[in-house]
């Protein structure tokens, strides 16, 4: 009832300016140059010259998709000044994000669990799972592994999607692709901003005949913030209330990924480190040492065929390591020198998948297994000098199998069927079934009708961190959550450069893990326990227009609810409203601009996080001079306060987040040797849709639509 | 109140920016850059036979097909009036002096160009696939351009002949022996 009354009244102006700004952009498109465009009289010199932009290319590639799916492009990326994966995320419709000054979240149609680490998202880079194997976090913010320069598009599947991917792909599946080497060149870029931020890369591409690759290797350092206000600890003992210069962030990225013919071999490696300001887990307030480092990597080797004319192979071998060490500085009762407590989480993993596709007709079949084993995935906690308080040793395996079906059914619908089942040492068996209707009625409209069941297998932090201070271990063996969800989606292009998505949704998830008081201890325990349901209504309006204009608008109404306790959902936004636009200011220069709103939350501490309105302004230009580029950015460039909520182990409800904030970034690009001009050069990108990693649009293993 | 002092800002703001918005003539559509050179081929290519009309099928997937009509249907070339024809029979095939491929699937291209061969009929196509199965003129879109790739042999087996202007701006393509993946 509270929801009702907040929507009835809530800023009927704010809102209907969303909507004038919507409906004006689709008005004002109309009057744009066509596809029709008669440009006979020119030359053909001047046509073989003529920059070319095909709207329908990047707007048409998910229809058939038998999901919601939405693409990011390496342009977007530059237009808007993205500088983190998280950044690019929250811009779509249903997203929203957090950050608690260590760790960026994400949250999806109102759900963001508090104290989870993403673990309810699958994050692939390439189609390389990229979830860790301690916590199951999927790392979006600056403790992503890879360079968003790096990224040729990013694809994004709303959606349980467990059917073809396993655990984690509860609310939907992130894709990072990246960029393959046109030719052969070095660049560089770097960018300074506000906190003292500085980022510097170098990279290199070549390709020579059938080999190519792309190597780039990074570093980023920012002072953070040099002094943060947490009214929580507003006392003379803890400085006021202020934390000064303790908001350090820095990582190191390595990435190279060759491919010779259908052979590719791509590699990862990033190191991440933040100090925390916000004296978590009960740390000292504004004491230097408190940190937290992720490291995380990557060996992956994959291999594609195609067996017979309408067969395909997939196969992949891959080596994942990853390492979280924290240091967290307590008070000392007993001495002066402050007490050092470290935890660390460390996994390596191995694995292979193979995947084939076959096509019969009209329709397809897409079957694959996969095996993953842990040499080791070990939590160990102790204070330094002491005796360890957690030191847990183990070594799981998972496997699985599964299929899909591509039915053309008469009446212009296509059915996909599907299901997968993997099995876990710890854990015994997990089914995930999805059932996809497709109806195109015409080549300008889509039906989509998606029924799925995901799950999420409790991770080894839930199963294992047992301290006996805080938590004990579960009373019973975890069982994996669930989730079931039903969609309905229309899409419709009014015009090749225009389409407007309108989607419902609703989402059922159950035993979800919980860490909770135990009764028997005094001590609190992890155990199946939360029932949540969600439901709502999403509408965006999409266009890319010949001129470089190109905008995007959204609007998503959801409405997440604990079913047990009967109340909204901590960190969940009732409205979420995005524009993003990006207007050509000359032949060279782009604006990009950014605005984002979200509804008030409630937080971890049930108090109210209010509303807030982001503006982000970017300018940036096409190369210039022979390989220059250069952008300029304004983060919130309102100077709006505003906060994101914290989780568990925070005294504070919220986390002020930062005011107006600058970047200026400047790349250049030379390309050496001499551009390949026949065919057999050109003959190792033919088969590029599998080179960037499974085409999620289209579905697993399988190339895209050509 | 701030916040609707915001709100209406944004609003202001997206309308300036769209009255103020240039438009750029630079970039053009990419389907109206390929009809333009579809056209400029029946300037330099050069048929065996020659007749008045000048007839361009399409066949394939795409709104190119409706493009081509709306743009060329009725304009002249060098004299010759060009009609086009979408998805022509085998009987309105053979008067075609271009065909137009526009479809995704290799087989589908295989059998058009098999229709197509033995008529003197410039091939057209959009893919690089579409060269390797022997098509003579293929317009790819290679980033921000349309590049025109020609497969002479092709063409010289077809009868037809190719200005010099139009293979000067052109990447010559050779049918590689073994091409299978």
């Amino acid at each position: 009832m509270k929801m009702d009354m907040r929507f009835a009244h809530g800023n009927f102006w704010r809102r209907a300016s969303h909507l004038a700004i919507v409906i004006l952009l689709s008005f004002w498109l109309q009057a744009q140059t066509s596809p029709d465009q008669d440009l006979t009289s020119l030359s053909v010199e001047e046509l073989a010259r003529s920059k070319v932009f095909s709207a329908s290319r990047h707007l048409e590639d998910s229809r058939e998709a038998p999901s919601a799916v939405s693409i990011i492009t390496s342009e977007d990326i530059a237009r808007y000044g993205w500088r983190t994966l998280s950044e690019a995320l929250r811009s779509l419709r249903g997203f929203y994000t957090s950050y608690d000054r260590n760790y960026s979240y994400l949250g999806v149609r109102g759900f963001l669990r508090a104290g989870d680490y993403n673990s309810r998202i699958l994050l692939l880079v390439n189609g390389h799972r990229l979830n860790d194997n301690v916590y199951d976090s999927a790392q979006i913010g600056t403790e992503f592994p890879i360079d968003m320069d790096l990224v040729d598009r990013i694809e994004i599947v709303r959606g349980p999607s467990s059917s073809l991917f396993g655990s984690n792909a509860v609310f939907g599946v992130i894709n990072v692709i990246t960029r393959r080497p046109k030719d052969s060149a070095i660049e560089t870029s770097a960018d300074t901003s506000s906190y003292m931020g500085r980022t510097g890369r170098v990279g290199a591409s070549f390709q020579k005949n059938r080999l190519s690759g792309i190597v780039s290797g990074s570093m980023y350092r920012s002072n953070g913030a040099s002094t943060l206000f947490f009214p929580e600890f507003n006392a003379p003992e803890t400085n006021r209330g202020v934390a000064k210069n303790i908001d350090g962030d820095r990582y190191d990225h390595a990435f190279g990924d060759l491919q010779y013919g259908n052979l590719r071999v791509q590699g990862a490696f990033s190191t991440r480190n933040k100090l925390l300001p916000t004296a978590s887990f009960d740390t000292i307030f504004n004491q230097p040492g408190t940190r937290t480092t992720d490291s995380r990597g990557y060996l992956d080797v994959s291999y594609h065929r195609t067996l017979k004319a309408n067969t395909d192979l997939d196969v992949r071998a891959y080596y994942d390591a990853y390492r979280y060490h924290g240091t967290y500085v307590y008070p000392n009762i007993a001495g002066s020198q402050p007490i050092l407590n470290l935890d660390d989480g460390i996994a390596d993993w191995s694995g292979v998948e193979t995947t084939l596709s076959r096509k019969i007709g009209r329709h397809r079949i897409t079957a694959g297994a996969d095996y993953e084993y842990n040499f080791r995935v070990d939590q160990k906690n102790y204070d330094l000098g002491g005796l360890p308080v957690v030191s847990d040793h183990r070594a799981p395996w998972r496997a699985a199998t599964f299929a899909e079906g591509e039915l053309k059914l008469p009446a212009k619908l296509t059915l996909h069927a599907g299901g997968r089942m993997d099995w876990f040492s710890a854990y015994g068996v997990s089914l995930s079934p999805r059932i996809a209707l497709v109806y195109e009625p015409s080549s300008k409209t889509t039906v989509k009708y998606i029924f799925g069941r995901a799950f999420r297998a409790p991770n080894a932090y839930e199963s294992y961190y047992v301290d006996n201070v805080v938590i004990v271990a579960p009373a019973a063996q975890l069982k994996p959550e669930g989730i079931s969800s039903h969609e309905l989606v229309l899409e419709h292009s009014f015009k090749p450069w225009l389409r407007v998505t309108t989607e419902g949704f609703y989402n059922n998830l159950t035993n979800l893990i919980d860490q909770q008081p135990d009764p028997a201890s005094g001590l609190t325990h992890f155990v199946n326990s939360g029932r949540d349901h969600g439901r709502g209504v999403e509408a965006e309006v999409e266009a890319k227009k010949a001129s470089g204009f190109a905008a995007r608008a959204s609007y998503t109404l959801a409405h997440a609810e604990d079913v047990i306790a009967m109340q909204r959902l901590q960190n969940s936004p009732l409205h979420t409203t995005k524009l993003n636009m990006t207007i050509p200011v000359s032949h060279n220069a782009f604006g990009g601009v950014e605005f984002l709103y979200s509804s008030a939350q409630t937080s971890y501490l049930q108090t109210r996080v209010p509303p807030w309105f982001l503006t982000n302004v970017t300018l940036s230009t096409k190369p210039l001079w022979g390989g220059w580029e250069f952008s300029g950015s304004c983060y919130n460039a309102l100077d709006r306060r505003w906060y994101s909520p914290a989780g568990p182990g925070f005294r504070q409800a919220s986390i002020q987040q930062d005011g107006r904030a600058f970047r200026f970034k400047a790349s250049y690009r030379l390309p050496f040797g001499r551009k390949q001009k026949n065919l057999l050069a050109d003959n190792t990108i033919r088969t590029g849709g599998n080179a960037q990693g499974p085409p999620l649009t289209a579905g697993r293993g399988r190339e895209p639509r050509p | 109140m701030r916040r609707n002092v915001i709100a209406a800002v944004a609003c202001v703001l997206a309308i300036v920016s769209l009255i103020a918005m240039p438009s750029s003539a630079q970039v053009r559509d990419e389907s109206a850059v390929k009809v333009a050179l579809v056209y400029n081929l029946t300037k330099y290519v050069e048929w065996p036979q020659s007749n008045n009309a000048l007839v361009i099928g399409f066949v394939g997937e795409g709104s190119m097909g409706e493009v081509l009509q709306k743009v060329l249907e009725g304009k002249s070339s060098e004299s010759r009036v060009i009609h086009v024809v979408l998805f022509p029979n085998d009987e309105e095939l053979k008067k075609c002096n271009i065909l137009y491929i526009a479809e995704a699937s290799p087989k589908k291209v295989r059998a058009a160009l098999d229709k197509a061969r033995s008529n003197n009929i410039l091939t057209v196509g959009e893919k690089e696939a579409f060269m390797h199965q022997g098509g003579m003129v293929g317009l790819l879109t290679t980033g921000e351009q349309v590049q025109i790739q020609i497969n002479l042999e092709a063409a010289r087996e077809a009868k037809l002949k190719i200005s010099s202007r139009l293979l000067d701006l052109a990447v010559l393509v050779k049918l590689a022996p073994v091409l299978q993946n």
